[in-house]
């Protein structure tokens, strides 16, 4: 029994550095052109925020893609975050994403959270959190 | 062995054969579309040679353009059903309604509005009735139409024709444009020719149907939806040709609509897919022209969009509810929503021309405007100013001379309420892209709560859904409404507002209201121009719904108007140009409409019929306590 705590205590520590690991990584989730000023850019990283809160609600669920067992946000290219024509240019959409489930405004947001959104890198996948522990 | 051999080449033969035809009847009907693109291109041309080499100096020579134009026009019917699907823009280019247009649409609202310049084959029409005719803008018409119909021959059009779905959502689209445009002369400005035109494109589309059947057999328009169309052509065949005398009540009610109820269900049997704006605002669900979910206008619900659960969306109103009735979200908490937008009269204020301004001295230069059915809007407030309900309820607020409010104070009075502070903690929890309780969480309340009473429907509602019986003076004022009183040309069916088919822009009008009725001077009030500076948006104003209008006087933006019969005058006498106002871009005819009293008073009867069946509250009995013993004191619905 005392093992068992003892073990998942470590777990959970190890958890815990890792996750501030992510942290530390995700704590700049976003690419900025360095020409943008800081107060500019605090006010889109509250955009973006929002935005990535929305993805999560009403995008991930089809279109995270699974790297080693683990979800993850895809690229969208510029010529796929088209605002407005996203509802047609995706038969899904049509339905999926009408304006009373998703409203221009929040179609805005996510547009932003997904364009400032830092890149995949395509060498180095993300390496799960499991992978981390059993280390 | 050559017996084998010359067998099995003879079924391959064969197999061939029939792909062929298969291949031949696939193309039927996107060859018919090549084809009537083609023709109305060829015709184009004789047009436009025909103007060129006309002396345009006698009246056999304007004839022979009229002749011309008059088959331009019978050329393009045929291809009305996938032009104003397949590219609205290019077909205002060809046959528009005005020479000018400020559009907003939907999915750009967002942008500033933009200049389109067209009209076409409907502008040519009017500029052959001018004394003196300019030839070189009548070849600028009939050019750029030219241009503009090349786009439809392009890769990208044909393109959507190797699938039904395109021709089942030109269909809807046809269907609404029958119901709403093409029976009233909104762009065909000769009336004599508004229904010879609708028999022409009721044949053309009949074709149309049949070689769509053919070439996409699995998908096909129904025998039911067939049998219907035929009676729709048998019927019209049978009626007047005068559009004045035209049945549109019966043709509207017992073909139109039913037909647009057929067309839905097989939208949804075969799984239609839209790839096209055109189809933004429309709900595939809709059953009837005269359902309330016919399209999208604003999303009510504001930041609580995506809640369903009946629990959590009764709190939203019943916290709405209280918002609208509570004077804290004014600057000195003397003034709620129902201040101006009373419930008990249908959320305007029917006693005067204008409500008080915040100093409590001065009046404001709008009358107020109901908050009924203004869901069913793009563009809200007479001037198209905001964008959502949510900024519209914002911006009243914020407005030092109507609520003399700021954000913060408010939220901040708000937040003090005990009762407020809870349940918006706890409808935090359905936004969770927001940390904390922002404004926008108040507003979409108020917005989620006053939307409710939009709801209703009204007997003219009634009677196309659901065949209730109708007075016969309410369908002869329906039938003026739609000719000769020529009201539907702005009003369009189903909600009797500025927003017309596929219903994705709210229009504005310029009709010259006065300042007095006694028609000494135009009102002053810019409308429109105030938000687009443009010279054909001055004093322009967006068009109203008519529905519960016998119950929401005064009228016009400023109330000059005190009943209907004024207005209804008003319009009779062509306008503020009609009485002699100088009014340079009004969109309205100044001619009389050389109305009678009896038909006056049918026109009347149908208005009425739009009165909707309102449900009215209480209000409530006490506000939210505050921290703040000085606001305890404030009164439910305000004291001004």
């Amino acid at each position: 029994m005392k093992k068992c705590i003892i073990v998942s205590l470590i777990v959970y520590l190890a958890g815990c550095s890792i996750a501030q690991e992510c942290n530390a990584q995700k704590k700049v989730p976003y690419e900025f052109p360095d020409a943008m000023s800081e107060a500019v850019r605090t006010e889109y990283i509250k955009l973006a925020d929002k935005g990535q809160v929305l993805y999560d609600i009403n995008c991930g669920k089809c279109h995270n893609v699974e790297v080693k067992r683990k979800l993850v946000i895809p690229d969208f290219t510029r010529e796929q975050l088209i605002g407005y024509e996203l509802r047609v240019s995706n038969p899904k959409h049509e339905s999926e994403i009408p304006e009373t489930t998703v409203t221009a405004e929040e179609l805005g947001l996510i547009m932003t959270f997904l364009n400032y959104k830092k890149k995949n890198d395509p060498l180095m996948p993300f390496v799960p959190k499991e992978k981390h522990v059993e280390k | 062995m050559n017996k084998k051999l010359l067998l099995v080449s003879l079924a391959v033969m064969i197999v061939i054969c029939f792909s062929f035809k298969d291949r031949i009847k696939r193309d039927t009907y996107a060859n018919h579309y090549i084809s009537s693109l083609n023709e109305f291109q060829s015709q184009q041309k004789v047009l436009l040679e025909t103007i060129a080499q006309s002396s345009l100096t006698s009246n056999q020579s304007i004839e022979e353009i009229r002749t011309q134009l008059i088959a331009t026009r019978n050329k393009l019917k045929p291809l009305d059903f996938w032009l104003r699907y397949l590219e609205p823009l290019s077909y205002k280019k060809i046959n528009g309604p005005l020479p000018v247009e400020w559009e907003t649409e939907v999915f750009e609202k967002f942008e500033k509005p933009y200049k389109r310049e067209g009209a076409g084959l409907t502008l040519a029409m009017l500029y052959l009735e001018e004394p003196v005719i300019d030839k070189q803008q009548l070849l600028h018409l009939i050019q750029s139409s030219i241009d503009a119909s090349k786009v439809y021959g392009a890769d990208s059009i044909t393109e959507d024709f190797k699938t039904h779905d395109h021709f089942y959502l030109c269909n809807r689209l046809f269907i609404l444009n029958l119901a709403a445009i093409y029976t009233t002369g909104f762009e065909c400005p000769d009336t004599e020719r508004i229904i010879p035109e609708l028999n022409l494109m009721l044949r053309e589309v009949h074709h149309t149907y049949i070689t769509f059947n053919e070439s996409f057999a699995d998908t096909p328009l129904s025998h039911e939806y067939l049998t219907l169309y035929q009676k729709t052509m048998d019927f019209v065949v049978a009626q007047p040709t005068d559009y004045e005398k035209f049945d549109h009540y019966t043709f509207l009610k017992d073909f139109v609509n039913p037909l647009f109820t057929l067309n839905q269900q097989l939208i949804k049997n075969y799984k239609v897919v839209s790839r096209s704006n055109v189809d933004y605002s429309l709900n595939k669900n809709a059953a009837s022209i005269f359902d309330k979910s016919l399209y999208n206008g604003q999303n009510s619900k504001g930041i609580f969009v995506r809640v369903k659960d009946p629990a959590v969306l009764a709190e939203i109103d019943r916290i709405g509810k209280l918002l609208f009735y509570d004077p804290i979200l004014s600057g000195n908490n003397l003034r709620s929503c129902a201040s101006c937008h009373k419930p008990t009269q249908y959320f305007t204020d029917t006693l005067g021309t204008s409500a008080l301004q915040f100093n409590r001295k001065d009046f404001l230069p709008r009358n107020t405007p109901s908050l009924l059915n203004v869901e069913y809007n793009h563009l809200i407030m007479m001037d198209g100013k905001h964008i959502s309900l949510q900024d519209q309820t914002k911006g009243v607020m914020f407005e030092f001379s109507e609520m003399g409010s700021d954000e913060k104070t408010a939220l901040k009075k708000v937040l003090d309420c005990k009762e407020y502070n809870t349940a918006f903690k706890k409808l935090l929890a359905y936004t969770p892209q927001e940390k904390e309780i922002t404004y926008d969480h108040l507003v979409s309340a108020i917005t989620f709560y006053y939307s409710k009473f939009s709801k209703g429907s009204a007997p003219f509602d009634n009677t196309m859904n659901e065949n209730a019986p109708l007075k016969q003076e309410v369908k002869d004022g329906f039938n003026l409404f739609m000719s000769k009183a020529q009201c539907a040309t702005c009003h369009f069916v189903p909600q009797f507002n500025g927003v017309k088919p596929p219903y994705v822009n709210s229009e504005f009008e310029v009709i010259g209201v006065p300042a007095d009725t006694l028609f000494t001077k135009l009102s002053p009030d810019k409308g429109r121009y105030g938000i687009n500076e443009a010279k054909e948006t001055l004093h322009g104003f967006r068009t109203g719904s008519l529905r519960n209008v016998e119950h929401t006087a005064p009228y016009m933006h400023n109330g000059v108007f005190k009943n209907l019969n004024q207005v209804i005058d008003f319009y009779n006498a062509g306008g503020g140009a009609g009485r002699g106002l100088l009014v340079e871009n009004q969109t309205l005819s100044a001619d009389s409409l050389h109305l009678t009293g009896t038909e006056k008073r049918n026109l009347m009867a149908f208005i009425q019929s739009l009165n909707e069946e309102v449900p009215f509250e209480e209000p409530p009995l006490k506000l939210p306590a505050s921290k703040n013993k000085l606001l305890n004191t404030r009164k439910v619905g305000g004291e001004y």
